[in-house]
């Protein structure tokens, strides 16, 4: 098992679409094998004070209680070229609909919360990496099974220019390339 | 009355029309199922519609219906609330509903009502791209929403009636027997209720990537072998399951670099599947059959395998002895024994094409090329010194190789099985010894050991193994020996 995510952020780039933000992440692999991450948005949060989407790929925060645990689906993960880059695309809704909770509610009020996700500046992503891929196993549970394989996580956080700008021809060659880098 | 679907929050509207349609399907279009539009019914501010039923169909599913609605069987429980809701919504902790369903009781985390229950579910099956789970007998089927909807039906009922079982995992169990019933009603396949694998897209392969590559397909007959062999025959324990990873782990050090040189150079994948991976997938065969029939019948398969057009690669002229030389000559670098060739030459000998390496019969050949060579190199740096990964996977090879050769060469079938048998139950008695022994109790040990017994039968490989493992864990020693002695049945000649 991977002792310590050791991937790099390279460039953390977002455009939009008619409904959806398009966040793409160049990640370099320095390692000598292929590493493994998470290709599936599984937590979405936006933080209205820092224009901030917040975006886990991994299921750290899913434990035995948590009302998805027993229908986990599956992620799908990203191959991570030993000593390459990759690119990595997650597209997240234009407008995230939040179900509020009994407790924030108290029985009245809307029952979902919007929020601007293109209406964003900034980007923290956390991402789930390993050296095997992940295979299920009946055995276990799988929300137990993917916090285990997901127990190094990966993180950084960007600025992103979230215009609607028609895509340039080198950006066709290269997504990764234009915009924010890390910090 | 207990069923209701909700319709706006006001400001948010749900899809209550897929979720009538949803209905409507579960009670195989029952005339008599009813919503209750006008009025509507307000749920702690939210608008939602009543669900009526005068049920006029049989079976499970209306009749479950038919249940929830007019509150058989139960009395005054909270009310069910059903959200269709799409892809961009997220529980309270912004966890993604996106393929997924879900259904909260009372007091649940993430529960948006105070006093009811609460089913939420993807009516947009991942934004379009499809749901799938893994399927009763293998492979994988698709959902589809009412399917979903139903499986939620199915909490929510044990909700109400206060019947969820005492474990997450028997719950989903449950819910997924359910589930097969509406499965029945649509004509879709039955879900592996032992399995609670599922999600967006068309399913994944879940195993051996270089194996699906060289196959065609992760579906492929060979590749459902190896499926089964990890599922039911390495993770049925918990040395099993450590061997697994362990093998796992070694195994994932190179094949991905080996599918990157297949995506390089296709033909590759035709040397990989003739060169190695049928005769491990024939290998791997030999063994279950070995393990399943307790060493009879061996050679019949052999011959068995001979004559399967598949299998034709393998068995073309000089490729078994080229196999053969591979592999003696990887195993005696693996095992570190000195002269002769490099490893790199060794391994590069074993996955070379059949047409150039035909020496014995004086045909020259133009040499590997380079991805050949890099292959060569990859399994020599990463696989051939690895002792899980050349005990399961080259010496498995090399023992069926050797048998398949002794055929070919005429030897008499009795001699080859026997010494089949014997050769086996020497590589099982070298089975790798996890660190986990160094962990177990002394039941737990015999737990493990009495799990062995499916395949270490032949008193060689017990008396080895008790042998090998009182030596690297010697407080097991006594368990190991007691274990030995005791013979569960075999082949005897």
């Amino acid at each position: 098992m991977l002792e310590e995510p050791t991937v790099e952020f390279r460039r953390v780039t977002g455009r939009l679409t008619d409904d959806q933000v398009h966040i793409t992440v160049r990640i370099h692999n320095p390692a000598s094998r292929t590493l493994y991450a998470y290709e599936t948005p599984r937590r979405i949060r936006y933080d209205a004070a820092t224009a901030t989407i917040v975006v886990d790929l991994n299921d750290e925060h899913v434990d035995a209680d948590h009302p998805i645990a027993p229908h986990l689906p599956q992620p799908r993960f990203l191959a991570l070229e030993a000593g390459a880059d990759t690119l990595l695309r997650i597209s997240l809704p234009r407008v995230l609909s939040r179900v509020r909770s009994a407790d924030e509610r108290q029985g009245e009020g809307p029952l979902v919360e919007q929020y601007p996700l293109d209406q964003a500046e900034r980007i923290a992503l956390a991402i789930a990496v390993q050296d095997t891929p992940y295979y299920y196993n009946p055995r276990e549970p799988m929300a137990t099974q993917l916090r285990a394989w997901g127990a190094q996580i990966a993180r950084t956080e960007a600025r992103i220019n979230l215009t609607r700008s028609p895509r340039t021809s080198r950006e066709r060659r290269d997504p990764g390339s234009p915009g924010q880098s890390p910090e | 009355m207990t069923l209701f679907i909700a319709q706006t929050d006001g400001t948010t509207n749900f899809d209550l029309t897929q979720v009538q349609v949803d209905l409507l399907s579960i009670t195989r279009v029952d005339t008599g199922l009813g919503f209750t539009e006008n009025p509507t019914t307000a749920i702690e501010s939210v608008t939602t519609v009543p669900v009526t039923y005068n049920r006029t169909e049989n079976g499970a599913t209306p009749t479950r219906i038919d249940d929830l609605v007019n509150d058989h069987g139960f009395t005054a429980p909270p009310h069910i609330v059903l959200f269709g809701v799409n892809d961009t919504f997220v529980l309270s902790d912004g966890t993604s509903l996106k393929g997924n369903g879900i259904a909260i009781p009372v007091g649940g985390s993430g529960n948006p009502f105070a006093h009811h229950v609460a089913a939420l579910y993807d009516v947009t099956l991942c934004g379009g791209a499809g749901e799938w789970v893994d399927k009763e007998g293998g492979g994988t089927t698709q959902n589809t929403t009412d399917v979903v909807l139903y499986h939620e039906l199915s909490h929510c009922f044990h909700f109400v009636t206060g019947t969820t079982a005492s474990t997450s995992a028997a719950e989903e169990e449950a819910a997924e027997t359910d589930e097969n019933d509406m499965r029945d009603v649509r004509g879709l396949p039955h879900r592996d209720v032992h399995s609670h694998n599922g999600g967006c897209g068309g399913g994944t392969p879940s195993c051996c990537i270089v194996a699906s590559l060289a196959t065609g397909s992760p579906y492929s007959v060979e590749v459902a072998t190896f499926r089964h062999y990890r599922e039911h025959v390495l993770r049925g324990s918990d040395v099993g399951d450590d061997f697994f990873a362990t093998l796992h782990h070694q195994y994932y050090a190179f094949s991905p670099e080996v599918v990157r040189l297949m995506g390089h150079r296709p033909e590759l994948g035709s040397t990989i599947r003739g060169r190695y991976v049928m005769p491990l997938l024939a290998a791997v065969e030999m063994l279950i059959h070995y393990a399943n029939e307790r060493g009879s019948g061996l050679t019949r398969l052999l011959r068995k395998q001979k004559s399967r057009a598949e299998c034709t690669d393998i068995f073309a002229p000089n490729a078994l002895i080229t196999l053969h030389s591979g592999l003696t000559l990887a195993r005696a670098f693996a095992a570190q024994e000195p002269g002769s060739m490099t490893q790199t030459e060794t391994a590069s000998l074993a996955f070379m094409p059949v047409q150039k390496t035909s020496a014995s019969s004086g045909e020259t050949g133009t040499g590997p090329s380079d991805q050949m060579d890099e292959l060569a190199a990859l399994i020599d740096a990463r696989a051939v010194r690895y002792g899980v990964l050349a005990w399961a996977l080259l010496e498995t090879v090399q023992l069926w190789t050797d048998a398949q050769l002794a055929l070919q060469r005429g030897t008499d079938e009795l001699e080859v099985g026997e010494t089949l048998r014997a050769t086996i139950a020497d590589w099982l008695g070298r089975m790798p010894i996890s660190d986990l022994w160094e962990e177990f109790s002394r039941l737990k040990a015999m737990a493990e050991l009495e799990y062995l017994d499916q395949f270490m039968f032949d008193q060689r490989a017990r008396t080895l193994f008790a042998q090998r493992l009182a030596q690297a864990v010697p407080r097991h020693a006594t368990a190991a020996a007691a274990w030995a002695v005791v013979s569960p049945g075999g082949h005897h000649a």
